[in-house]
């Protein structure tokens, strides 16, 4: 998995770029789409509750893991969207915090796996447990991808800065 | 839709989460053999080739021991690791091996190895990285929301 400042800055960047073409989507919505990047990686609440823990004590079989997939980003979004006052804001809170946590699905498959096929048997649940071929483009620990993330977020900032002035000239 | 109302539909929701887990741990994910089928019957495993994600815990030449999974957590020697990995790797590296697994599945010949983690550092670096953009995504959220606890919502703050 790659780590959450990549794809904070990776969201940051996509977003903006959207907001570009869609009037509604300001900084505020970015921020939006921006916690929606976290979101899958709310199953490292497995360090704090291990599944273990859980298991031993509903007699269920549990993993935190449920919560990385195309399922888990439904519901999280939906949960996250009930937390804003109105249906029009529920409705881009809930498109935005969903598109935020796919962007984060995305930017993790495409990972290096010793099989040379990405997990999505894992990340697609419930759907089927399909498997691809991966690219194999990094391991979680190479550093040089929160460089290009950053590269690719100060460039769209820059931009986005520009076309503001022109905007307001 | 008024806060009661809504917290009634993220309490459902939450029990759909807690039950996506359930379902989740309980699935037949994998084509190859999981810790939890090594554990049951380690010998119809033999033969069989598997993907392995490993903690190491001791490295003596082309030969790694690791512990793979957590409940049961299963002890694997793996063999034929190549050298100009294994000298890097240290105790709690994370790894991947893909290979066949023998010996009543205590054993796995690997065919490829991927080192997501060489050592305690870039556990460290993974970590520390994910926190300060935790940290960024909080800030900029909370820059642009403030929460309204007596609502149980978000709102945008004044002017922004």
């Amino acid at each position: 998995m790659a780590e959450w400042l990549t794809h904070v800055l990776l969201a940051y960047a996509l977003f903006t770029v959207v907001g570009w073409y869609v009037a509604w989507l300001n900084e505020k919505w970015v921020a939006v789409g921006i916690v929606g990047s976290i979101l899958p990686d709310l199953s490292r609440l497995a360090l704090i509750v291990p599944n273990e823990a859980i298991e031993a004590l509903t007699g269920l079989p549990f993993s935190w893991s449920g919560l990385h997939t195309l399922g888990g980003a439904l519901v999280l979004s939906t949960i996250g969207a009930m937390l804003f006052a109105t249906p029009t804001d529920r409705r881009r809170a809930f498109g935005l915090l969903f598109a935020g946590a796919l962007s984060h699905l995305v930017v993790d498959l495409p990972q290096q796996y010793a099989d040379g096929l990405m997990i999505t048997n894992l990340y697609l649940f419930p759907l089927p447990p399909w498997r691809f071929a991966t690219p194999g483009w990094y391991v979680s620990a190479d550093r040089w991808v929160v460089v290009v993330s950053l590269a690719v977020a100060v460039f769209v900032f820059g931009l986005d800065r520009y076309q503001s002035r022109e905007t307001d000239q | 839709m008024d806060p009661s109302r809504r917290v009634a539909v993220v309490g459902l929701l939450v029990l759909v989460g807690v039950g996506l887990c359930v379902a989740y741990a309980g699935a037949d994910l994998w084509a190859y053999p999981t810790p939890d089928d090594v554990a049951t019957d380690p010998a119809a495993a033999d033969g069989q080739q598997g993907l392995v994600f490993g903690e190491v815990q001791s490295v003596d030449g082309e030969t790694v021991v690791v512990t793979w999974g957590s409940a049961p957590e299963v002890q694997l020697t793996i063999k034929g690791v190549p050298p100009d990995v294994s000298e890097r790797l240290q105790p709690t590296a994370a790894i991947q091996v893909y290979g066949q697994l023998s010996d009543d599945s205590t054993v796995l010949v690997a065919d490829e190895v991927v080192v997501d983690y060489y050592d305690m550092g870039d556990r460290i670096y993974a970590y520390g990285t994910s926190i300060l953009g935790g940290l960024v995504a909080a800030g900029v959220f909370l820059w642009y929301w403030r929460p309204n606890w007596r609502n149980l919502q978000f709102e945008p703050r004044g002017g922004r």
